[in-house]
């Protein structure tokens, strides 16, 4: 290892330990706002460095706000989203990366499309048709219609081409079907790219909050985006220190659980082009 | 013959047409009706809260769409704002993944602990984002607050209410937000360059910034091209941030404007669904177009 | 036997189905009335066994329009919604209810009127009235007991309290505007009383009644007086609610819909304030030296009302409403969640008679009762951005000029029909 590379590398460090000021200051800001007290919160001047000083943010999320069953009923859209997610887009993007179809490109790039229409668009119209289905305060209003989705089909297909066709062609000479090819070889080996939109799209579905607004009426039903804001009283500083506790407590389970795949996060995100 | 082989060739192509086939039907049902019904709009007049009143009015809503000053105006807006938020971001998000490429060789454990904390406000929800920061620029929030102490400011700006000073704020508070995401991106491609080529350039004597700008840097080109052609379709349809700051009005001189905030403004105030489904086909129609032209820029030089 | 017996049975099937369960939805604003509404309606579902009243999340403005559309608008909602909705005809008219002129004629102030009919029912009442802290006062050497009565005075206490040596809650400000919220066209509510003070709300709008012309470009309106007082008042006011608050006990006097603050009373720095001691309520000042002079301010409210959805729906909700306007529930009601009294025969509750909430119901009788559904929102938006750039970041001269730019502003946006 070069002296050089070693200087450079200890400047990396300084530099980005420099960085995480910035980056960070605001979520430090979050975190200690959580444990002030609403005397401090309103009268604190400019709260450069604010002094935390009790739990009851946190005690208040438990007590007044029933935090479990809004994180039971987040947990249960957001992850029915994502294991159906992973599982058709996987299938999608295989084909897409690997099997031969006609009209296979037209179809690709009439989908690409798609993403440039604003989903504004679609919103009016969905919600009719799904309340016409008598969908409105069910879960499946949320899941079904996010069942697919397409900028995860995109940055699988992306990965799963650099699968060596050498595999496959072995495979298919063993007598394999494309079915048992998907599951012995793709899947095994895409994983980084299915950790990645397994992560992508429950952060998605969990910080959705105006899906949940429109389609979840009763309050047993709302997710913790809807809780916490449904929570908020109309005079500027009450509860407000349940509601900082409660930004917290929702950020959490996405950071540890990034923090535990970020490697892959960062190999799925590897050779992602336009060809 | 010629249908015996086409025969084959769907049997043989079976699996395929099968795997796609849910997400087609998902598209068809949730995505391609909603926008048929989305066309078939854009020729009416009508009001969403009284459907009975609805009437074919032909072009007329494209005319409006394409003469309409404040649509444009919104368009004048975001360009602005990703104007600089573009620059912004990819420059933060190049030395960013830099400085975590060159620790990655180094300590594990650092490695994972700095590639997560940057990427944490890429999590954050949009909304707390908005809600945090605004606490963070506002006049009496601490970033003015060591601003005029450093005699930097004469006194607290309200940002909010300065129609030039809007975009750019915003932009610089999405930046924060985006900044992580493009890196880890960057990240990924710096990856993939295979190490003789810097060893080789580094034992010719060459600096690091020439080591960074004449090998690295070219190599990034896919990652660069799928980053810019994601910002040009995701930026232009900025939304979420101006409707918590400044609801449907759009802020002081229409200066928080946006695309899509105008075209809900449009349907769900005022409720001119048909007005509202054009101007969102307009600006579909202008996100492909910038879209192209991205990729023709950036592809040009191979 | 047999016969009769099928007869009977069809017979009282038809009455049991007009009298079918009934389920209606209401959509409250935040977390204290939401809890109120599950307490009672448990009485009120026992009194009209045939109805369902299930809360919902509150829908925010722009989204309540893709439930209409689809139809599963939430039946009562209680709040303001954009003026929209009323001139489409969406929302029931209270005046053709069976009830509606007792519940009129209970009110403590009166209704605002659409077009000959009544789409609101005010609720969750609350007005204006200036807070002022009398421990500043006393330091500053001006009388507690005797605030400011007129504008000329106000200014003037404001400019003694911020010559005071900073104390030991920091530099003390003379008054306070609460900027932070300027960019959204609901803190007119908050401005315009002082501006009604200025006229003897004799120009309570800023549009004329048919929507044609800006009434406050009229010189009988002291718009350019209004913008002067607020542009002096500013320079003794701090720059926003995190430097000082009346909260924090470093601000002498704030105009403010206060009741409802008793939670931010109970939390100020330095301990709970209380009335009389530490701090005084009175009637915001006006621009009149007379004894007689009216202190004027507006009603803000949430008010109550209906989606029309079908006849049975709409009546089973004018039932709940009526039941919520009921005194005893409406004391109760005002009580939990923290609001004013709508009701005449609760103002005199000794619940509302506690010295620290009665002068805002004696200042209940002094009330312009102003439009509660949102319209017009980018004239309102011209004249906050005016005055927030005159007042607040000094970008116009003088009062005059800062008028002729709003007015031309507010011309501009009438004229886009916005």
């Amino acid at each position: 290892m070069l002296k050089q590379e070693r200087n450079e590398r200890t400047r990396a460090y300084i530099f980005l330990s420099i960085g995480l000021i910035i980056t960070l200051y605001p979520f430090v800001l979050m975190v200690m706002s959580s444990f002030m007290t609403p005397s401090q919160l309103l009268n604190n001047p400019s709260m450069i460095i604010p002094m935390p000083g009790t739990l009851s943010g946190y005690t208040g999320l438990f007590k007044d706000l029933n935090v479990l069953l809004l994180f039971k009923n987040t947990i249960i859209i957001a992850g029915s989203v994502t294991l159906l997610n992973l599982f058709f887009d996987s299938l999608a993007a295989f084909a897409l990366a690997k099997l031969k179809f006609p009209g296979k490109n037209a179809l690709f790039g009439f989908m690409l499309f798609t993403l440039m229409i604003p989903g504004v668009l679609f919103f009016i119209p969905t919600y009719t048709m799904l309340y016409h289905w008598g969908w409105v305060n069910h879960y499946r209003a949320l899941i079904i219609p996010s069942f697919v989705q397409f900028y995860s089909i995109f940055l699988m297909k992306q990965f799963m081409e650099q699968i060596p066709d050498e595999v496959i062609e072995a495979a298919r000479i063993d007598g394999a079907s494309d079915p048992v090819i998907y599951s012995r070889i793709i899947v095994p080996m895409s994983i980084p790219v299915m950790a990645t939109i397994a992560i992508l799209t429950f952060m998605g579905a969990w910080n959705d909050f105006f899906g949940p607004l429109l389609y979840l009426r009763s309050p047993k039903m709302w997710t913790v985006q809807l809780g916490l804001q449904m929570f908020s009283s109309s005079i500027p500083g009450q509860n407000v220190q349940v509601l900082w506790a409660g930004e917290v407590v929702i950020t959490l389970p996405i950071l540890i659980v990034f923090l535990f795949l970020q490697k892959y996060f960062i190999r799925a995100f590897t050779n992602v082009s336009f060809k | 013959m010629v249908m015996k082989e086409f025969v084959k060739t769907l049997k043989r192509s079976k699996w395929g047409y099968i795997f796609v086939a849910p997400w087609i039907v998902g598209f068809l049902v949730f995505s391609a009706y909603p926008l048929w019904l989305g066309i078939k709009m854009t020729f009416m007049n009508y009001n969403l809260v009284a459907p009975q009143s609805m009437k074919f009015i032909g072009f007329q809503n494209w005319i409006n769409g394409f003469t309409d000053p404040l649509f444009w105006r919104s368009l004048l807006n975001i360009l602005y704002n990703q104007a600089i938020f573009i620059t912004l971001t990819f420059f933060i998000a190049l030395l960013v993944a830099y400085l975590l490429f060159k620790i990655s060789n180094g300590n594990k454990i650092w490695g994972a602990f700095f590639r997560s904390a940057y990427f944490v406000p890429t999590i954050t929800s949009v909304v707390v984002v908005m809600l945090v920061l605004g606490n963070i620029t506002a006049p009496y929030g601490p970033i003015q607050t060591l601003l005029v102490k450093w005699h930097i400011l004469s006194q607290p700006i309200v940002w909010n209410l300065v129609p030039i000073l809007i975009m750019p704020v915003i932009a610089v508070i999405t930046s924060w937000m985006s900044f992580g995401i493009q890196a880890i991106i960057l990240l990924g491609g710096m990856g993939t360059i295979p190490t003789e080529f810097t060893e080789a350039a580094r034992i010719d004597g060459a600096r690091e910034s020439t080591i960074f700008w004449r090998i690295i840097f070219p190599l990034l080109r896919p990652q660069i091209v799928f980053i810019m052609v994601m910002n040009a379709i995701g930026g232009l349809q900025m939304f979420t941030q101006v409707y918590v700051n400044f609801g449907v009005t759009g802020g002081p001189d229409q200066a928080g404007m946006t695309p899509v905030l105008y075209i809900y403004s449009e349907g769900l105030s005022k409720f001119q669904m048909g007005y509202s489904s054009t101007l969102g086909f307009i600006l579909s129609i202008l996100i492909i177009i910038a879209t192209v032209i991205t990729l023709k820029v950036l592809q040009e030089r191979s | 036997m047999k016969k009769n017996l099928l007869i009977f049975s069809v017979v009282l099937f038809f009455i049991a189905g007009s009298m079918m369960a009934v389920t209606i939805t209401v959509a409250p604003p935040d977390a204290q009335s939401f809890n109120y509404l599950q307490s009672v309606i448990p009485t009120f579902e026992q009194q009209n066994p045939e109805i369902t009243v299930q809360v919902v999340a509150q829908p925010n403005g722009s989204q309540i329009a893709a439930l209409v559309a689809a139809g599963n608008a939430p039946n009562i909602f209680i709040g303001p919604v954009p003026m929209n909705y009323v001139q489409n005809g969406l929302l029931l008219d209270f005046t053709k209810m069976s009830g509606y002129d007792q519940i009129a004629s209970e009110l403590i102030t009166g209704i605002f009127p659409y077009n000959n009919g009544v789409y609101n029912i005010p609720w969750m009442v609350t007005t204006q009235v200036m807070f002022y802290n009398k421990t500043i006062f006393k330091l500053a050497g001006l009388n507690p007991d005797d605030p400011p009565q007129t504008f000329a005075q106000y200014l003037y206490d404001a400019k003694k309290i911020s010559e005071l040596p900073p104390g030991p809650y920091g530099k003390y400000y003379g008054q306070f505007f609460w900027n932070e919220e300027l960019q959204f066209s609901w803190y007119w509510g908050m401005l315009e009383q002082i501006y009604y003070n200025f006229n003897d709300a004799k120009y309570p709008h800023l549009i004329g009644q048919y929507g044609l012309s800006l009434d406050f470009t009229n010189p009988d309106a002291h718009f350019v007086d209004f913008l002067q007082f607020c542009k002096e008042a500013q320079q003794y006011s701090s720059s926003g609610m995190q430097q000082a608050s009346i909260f924090g006990r470093n601000v002498g006097m704030w105009l403010q819909f206060a009741y409802g603050w008793t939670f931010n009373l109970q939390n100020s720095t330095g301990g709970p304030m209380i009335y009389g001691k530490d701090y005084g309520l009175a009637p915001i000042p006006t621009n009149s030296t007379s004894a007689t002079a009216v202190h004027w301010s507006t009603l803000a409210q949430r008010p109550l009302i209906v989606f029309k959805a079908t006849p049975e729906k709409d009546a089973a909700a004018w039932k709940f409403i009526q039941f919520l306007m009921e005194p005893q529930n409406e004391l109760q009601a005002c009580e939990s969640i923290g609001w004013l009294p709508s009701v005449k025969s609760n103002a005199n509750n000794a619940f509302f008679t506690n010295p620290d909430v009665k002068a805002y119901v004696d200042q209940l009788s002094h009330v312009i009762v102003t439009n509660p559904f949102e319209e017009n929102s980018a004239v309102t938006q011209a004249v906050l951005n005016g005055w927030g750039q005159y007042v607040v970041s000094n970008s116009m001269a003088t009062a005059e000029q800062a008028f002729q730019v709003i007015t031309k502003n507010a011309q501009a946006a009438l004229v886009s029909g916005q």
